[in-house]
């Protein structure tokens, strides 16, 4: 089995953590429960198998005759002080999400590794269990209570205590995970002087416990900040050096200035083994160098083998990162905690607003420091800021060539970004037909539904002549007054913005009469900002939309949309011109992307300063062609 | 004197300084005897083994097989040899050798010979008593005394502790299950010096089947698990699971003669669950002259005692589980510092009063941080310590996980945040409204925040000071609020409140 062969693996490669032992030996020493915390691969499910371990060597062993074992296992049992010990591995229930299924797996589990751990090789607890208390426990309540019974009959299978170290917790489906919380919590203040229960102790350990406990912000308690916590630290200095010298006498693995690898680590146990393994990689390359005595890791090759595993591809093949980048995809607040701290900030003051301050911290790339009288997040190590900054110039440069590729190579996302533009008037077209068809008996409503209807048709035509403009790079090139233009699009959304309660401003430069530019393009640009802005600032309540229009020095025409509604943080920001970038329930990503295209193809560029709560600014920067300019300079 | 009598003569001197609390035993090769040692107020029990060892090896292996390993409190043991020591590491005791015992034996000096020994020989983290995540009872349990002696004055009538988070409702439950069923109480005439406690958890709990279910599986696991009471349900004598419940409560009581005091915790999910009625009903229709209840919860039982048409109206009596006084909280710093050996600093005791407002679960924090501080550098404790403290991992989730546990609504978080912005413990509901207005938060007045309020000083967070004039009461919390991003959390409140959700 699996866990076997881990287990096996475990005791050859454990190496000593005091640290952790003697936060291990302060929980012997108090509470029924606890929760080994720690970032992934910090080795807290490692930790919790070294405990089993430690605790089945202190059983009796198969050595000798089998009468001898009998006598010695009875011996155990009967023993008050005995510990016995199992592991129920949650990565085996990842498929049950029936909270009855769930414990009654659970039960069978449990009752089958007790029977291994106190030497019953007939399964005698199990069949006991069928056979007196004749009942399949869908919940975890009685179950224990059952087992405490059959320690304590006048005929008792076992004297002494067990330890159940869960391990996983993040497999389980969230249907079966609150029912065991519930549980683990109600036993956490049950246990302590209840003369069943006290002989039960539970320890779990999982990444993301953390982070899904804490964020139960509205229920009435969250069970885990009752758990007493071991904290899986990263090495201090002195285990870091007994790592090293598990490896200078095992492989002989020499490592010259230990400071250089730990100024790059920081502890990080699965950091400095990966590492130290690439260099044993890079300096064994044939039978004759396994031979050599000594093995000598000098600074060099640990800068090259760290900035091998700081590549882009690294998530790939080591688990931490791939986890990172669940973290990254799944949570704004990471991305927005990485980002800042990436964008120059060496640290990042913690907001709690929501209460779930640690979910940062479980993506295992920041830790959490108290800085000139405040808490803040860091990179947890050098490899961890090296790994997240290659990672988001990676995504960036991906996100540009397929919005590169997008509009006009790839038929499918061309074919998806004219479906978004399709939308609002097919919408539209369809409403006024259906008012068309309610009010076919009152004159008046009927001219206002036939002109909604022209208003879609009319709309329909302005994409049909954009697609158009995509075979004649000319079309659509006008002459025209900007200022006027502005004025006279934009009064359509006069009723329905102020509706809302929203006030739309021009603050337009005189100075600009008429120049030349794609009207349609600039058109789809525009009405798909004041939308964006609108939203904005509908979810705030009330605001201002400002157009304004100026003269850039370079012979540039700048047209911004500025809204002073919730505005996006820096992270949003980067990303959300990108393709298929959804922030909304119902959005497809579209909108901005099309009017970096619309503004592309005019030979312009589009910018977003945007401030979280403050407002969004968005500035098109447009190379300006002035009508007059063009008559007196043709070729220009 | 011989080793064997010398040993005698302390354990005759140990049973004269302490009261006994349970039956000696005789053993292989010893002699046991239970004392109680909490007057230590350290993790020495009430029922704390002393060994007298009379033959060395065989009584050491049957002391370390049967009666010490997975005890998580010390015993003692007076040894014959000092080499026997060793045998008996790896388990908590307190070892006095022939020196000490000869010591003993002249100058009579008990309980100082055997604090000085639990001070050298362990852990002081394994003797020290405070416990920040769990509920405490027994030696470990401080305080509360006008609260017990309340519930056991008036035996007649149920009650309902509620209370903030971390107030300590649950410990008070646990101690009070320690007590019926462990203590032996003073004859008082007025005190209720019987019955037997039941502690159960209602977490998970969400209908009256399973809280029946609950209820048999506590009060009489034998029947119910070799199924006498499940097979009267199931097999054609139809009887219900009330009468199950019922004729169980009639036998355990009949069986001990006395009376059965349930004790529910986390309430809150009974008053939430649909079945609330029916739930409490059930617990109005059971005998009165043979059990009792006594509930604790927290936001929904607040609520609930606050209106007549509650269901836990008639029920139960509500009882308010504030904050420790100052005494109190004194007395929980400074008493088992000084027997761990710990000394504090002037003022140092006070200002964790200050800093904590006399909420228990951070005191026991702050207590907890020093004693391994203490261990970790062995001086005296001085005014440095509240960086350490303050900087421990745990801090967090205690401090700051509470606080949000506890406030919840966005006109909590906006006073809260309002007043970490300002720096100023003392407030009125004028002050606030003139601020929430030049925020821009027109439609807040004084009753939304007057409720909010009293919501906050039930929680323990704000007492009142004066005529509408509040005060915080833990500047901790106010302090860890400005060490964070204060400025961006306070802003998203309050567009939070202007969105309108309050």
């Amino acid at each position: 089995m699996r866990q076997e062969g881990l287990v096996q693996e475990i005791d050859e490669l454990w190496v000593g953590r005091p640290s952790i032992d003697k936060q291990w030996e302060r929980y012997r020493s108090g509470l029924n429960t606890a929760i080994i915390v720690g970032p992934s691969r910090s080795g807290k499910s490692f930790y919790a198998m070294h405990r089993h371990l430690v605790y089945s060597r202190e059983k009796p062993s198969d050595e000798g005759s089998s009468k001898n074992t009998k006598e010695k296992w009875r011996l155990f049992r009967y023993n008050l002080g005995s510990e016995a010990s199992l592991i129920v591995d949650f990565r085996d229930y990842w498929s049950i999400s029936n909270p009855t299924l769930f414990f009654r797996t659970l039960q069978n589990d449990i009752l089958r590794e007790l029977d291994k751990s106190l030497g019953f090789e007939d399964r005698r607890l199990q069949k006991a269990f069928v056979e007196k208390i004749a009942f399949s426990f869908g919940s975890a309540r009685g179950f224990m209570r059952a087992i405490a019974y059959l320690f304590s009959t006048k005929k008792p299978f076992y004297k002494g205590k067990v330890i159940i170290f869960l391990t996983g917790i993040h497999y389980l489906h969230r249907a079966v995970r609150e029912p065991l919380f519930d549980y683990i919590r109600a036993f956490i203040d049950t246990a302590p002087g209840d003369a069943g229960l006290e002989r039960f102790r539970i320890v779990l350990s999982s990444l993301r416990d953390v982070y899904q406990l804490t964020s139960y912000t509205n229920r009435s308690c969250s069970p885990l900040d009752c758990l007493h916590r071991i904290y899986m630290y990263d090495l201090n200095y002195e285990e870091y050096l007994d790592l090293l010298g598990g490896a200078e006498k095992g492989l002989q693995l020499f490592v010259r200035e230990p400071e250089y690898l730990y100024s790059f680590t920081e502890g990080d146990v699965y950091l400095t083994k990966v590492i130290m393994s690439h260099c044993f990689n890079l300096l064994v390359n044939s039978p004759e160098d396994l031979k050599k005595k000594k093995r000598v890791i000098d600074n060099t090759l640990i800068s090259h083998v760290v900035d091998a595993i700081s590549n882009p591809g690294v998530d790939e093949w080591l688990p931490p990162f791939r986890v990172l980048q669940d973290f990254i995809r799944e949570s704004d607040e990471v991305r927005e905690v990485l980002s800042d701290i990436l964008s120059g900030a060496s640290s990042v003051p913690i907001t709690d607003t929501t209460g779930t301050y640690t979910i940062p911290e479980s993506s295992g790339a920041v830790k959490k420091k108290f800085k000139q009288g405040k808490y803040v997040y860091t990179f947890r190590n050098e490899i961890y800021r090296r790994v997240v900054e290659k990672y988001f110039k990676q995504e960036q440069h991906e996100l540009d060539t397929l919005l590169l590729n997008s509009t006009a190579a790839n038929p499918a996302i061309f074919a998806s970004a004219i479906r978004h533009e399709l939308g609002g008037p097919m919408t539209l077209i369809s409403g006024a037909i259906g008012k068309c068809v309610r009010y076919k008996d009152s004159p008046e409503n009927l001219n206002s539904a036939l002109d909604e209807f022209r208003n879609g048709i009319e709309k329909l035509s302005e994409i049909v002549r954009f697609l158009d403009s995509f075979k004649d790079s000319t079309h659509g090139v006008e002459k025209f007054s900007l200022n006027d233009f502005l004025k006279k699009t934009f009064s359509i959304f006069d009723r329905q913005l102020s509706r809302s309660n929203i006030r739309l401003l021009f603050h337009l430069d005189g100075n600009i009469n008429e120049v030349i530019l794609d009207t349609v393009a600039l058109r789809i640009a525009l009405i798909n900002l004041i939308t964006n802005a609108r939203n904005a600032i509908q979810k705030k309540g009330k605001g201002t939309i400002i157009m304004i229009t100026k003269i850039r020095p370079g012979k540039q025409l700048e047209i911004a949309v500025k809204d002073d509604g919730i505005g996006m943080s820096k992270a949003t920001s980067d990303l959300v011109m990108s393709f298929g970038f959804v922030k909304k329930a119902d959005g497809r990503g579209i909108g901005l992307s099309l009017c970096r295209a619309a503004v592309g193809r005019m030979g312009g560029e589009m910018k977003i300063e945007s401030k979280l709560g403050k407002g969004t600014k968005v500035q098109i920067v447009l190379p300006l062609r002035i009508a007059n300019e063009n008559e007196t300079n043709p070729d220009s | 004197m011989e080793a064997k009598e010398l040993s005698s003569r302390c354990f005759k001197l140990i049973a004269s300084a302490f009261r006994e609390t349970g039956p000696a035993k005789i053993g292989k090769g010893f002699t046991r005897g239970l004392f109680d040692m909490t007057v230590f107020r350290l993790k020495l029990g009430s029922i704390t083994p002393v060994f007298w060892i009379m033959q060395t090896q065989e009584a050491l292996d049957a002391i370390f097989a049967d009666e010490l390993r997975g005890r998580t409190r010390p015993a003692i043991v007076l040894g014959t040899k000092s080499s026997d020591f060793d045998r008996l590491k790896g388990a908590f005791i307190i070892f006095l050798d022939p020196d000490k015992l000869a010591r003993l034996s002249s100058d009579a000096q008990v309980r100082a010979l055997i604090l000085q020994s639990a001070q050298d020989q362990l852990l002081l983290t394994v003797l020290s008593p405070y416990e920040t995540f769990s509920a405490v009872y027994g030696d470990q349990f401080f305080g509360r005394d006008a609260e017990i002696a309340k519930i056991r004055s008036e035996p007649d009538r149920n009650f309902v502790l509620y209370g903030a988070r971390r107030m300590g409702k649950t410990s008070l439950l646990k101690q009070l299950e320690h007590l019926y069923n462990h203590e032996i109480f003073s004859v008082d005439p007025n005190a209720e010096n019987y019955g037997k406690a039941f502690f159960i958890s209602c977490l998970g709990i969400h209908s009256l089947d399973g809280f029946q279910e609950v209820l048999l599986t506590n009060l009489d696991p034998s029947k119910y698990w070799t199924g006498e009471l499940r097979k009267l349900m199931s097999k054609g004598r139809h009887i219900s699971k009330d009468v199950a419940t019922l004729s169980a409560f009639r036998a355990v009581s009949g069986r001990s003669g006395r009376r059965i005091i349930l004790l529910l915790d986390e309430i809150d999910v009974l008053l939430d669950s649909p079945e609330k009625n029916k739930i409490l009903d059930f617990l109005r229709r059971l005998p009165d002259m043979r059990y009792r209840v006594i509930m604790a919860g927290y936001k929904s039982v607040w609520r609930e005692t606050q209106r007549q048409s509650g269901p836990l109206w008639n029920l139960a009596h509500p009882l308010y589980i504030a904050q420790f006084g100052k005494e109190d909280s004194l007395a929980l710093i400074q008493k088992p510092m000084n027997s761990l050996g710990i000394e504090l600093e002037d003022g140092i005791a006070a200002r964790i009063y200050k800093d904590t407002g006399g909420i228990p679960n951070y005191m026991q924090h702050y207590c907890s941080v020093i004693v391994s501080e203490f261990i970790s550098k062995g001086k005296k404790i001085a005014g440095d310590i509240f960086d350490s403290i303050h900087s421990h991992p745990d801090f967090d989730t205690i401090v700051m996980s509470a606080f949000h546990e506890n406030v919840q609504e966005p006109l909590g978080k906006f006073i809260s945040y309002h007043l970490a912005s300002i720096n100023i413990q003392d407030f009125t509901i004028n002050e606030l409204i003139k601020f929430a207005r030049t925020k821009g938060i027109k439609h807040l007045d004084y009753d939304h925040l007057r409720s909010s309020l009293d919501y906050l000083v039930t929680m323990g967070f704000v007492q009142t000071a004066g005529e509408s004039t509040y005060r915080f009461v833990a500047p901790i919390i106010l302090d860890q609020l400005r060490k964070r991003d204060l400025k961006s959390n306070l802003n998203s409140v309050i567009s939070e409140l202007k969105s309108g959700i309050t």
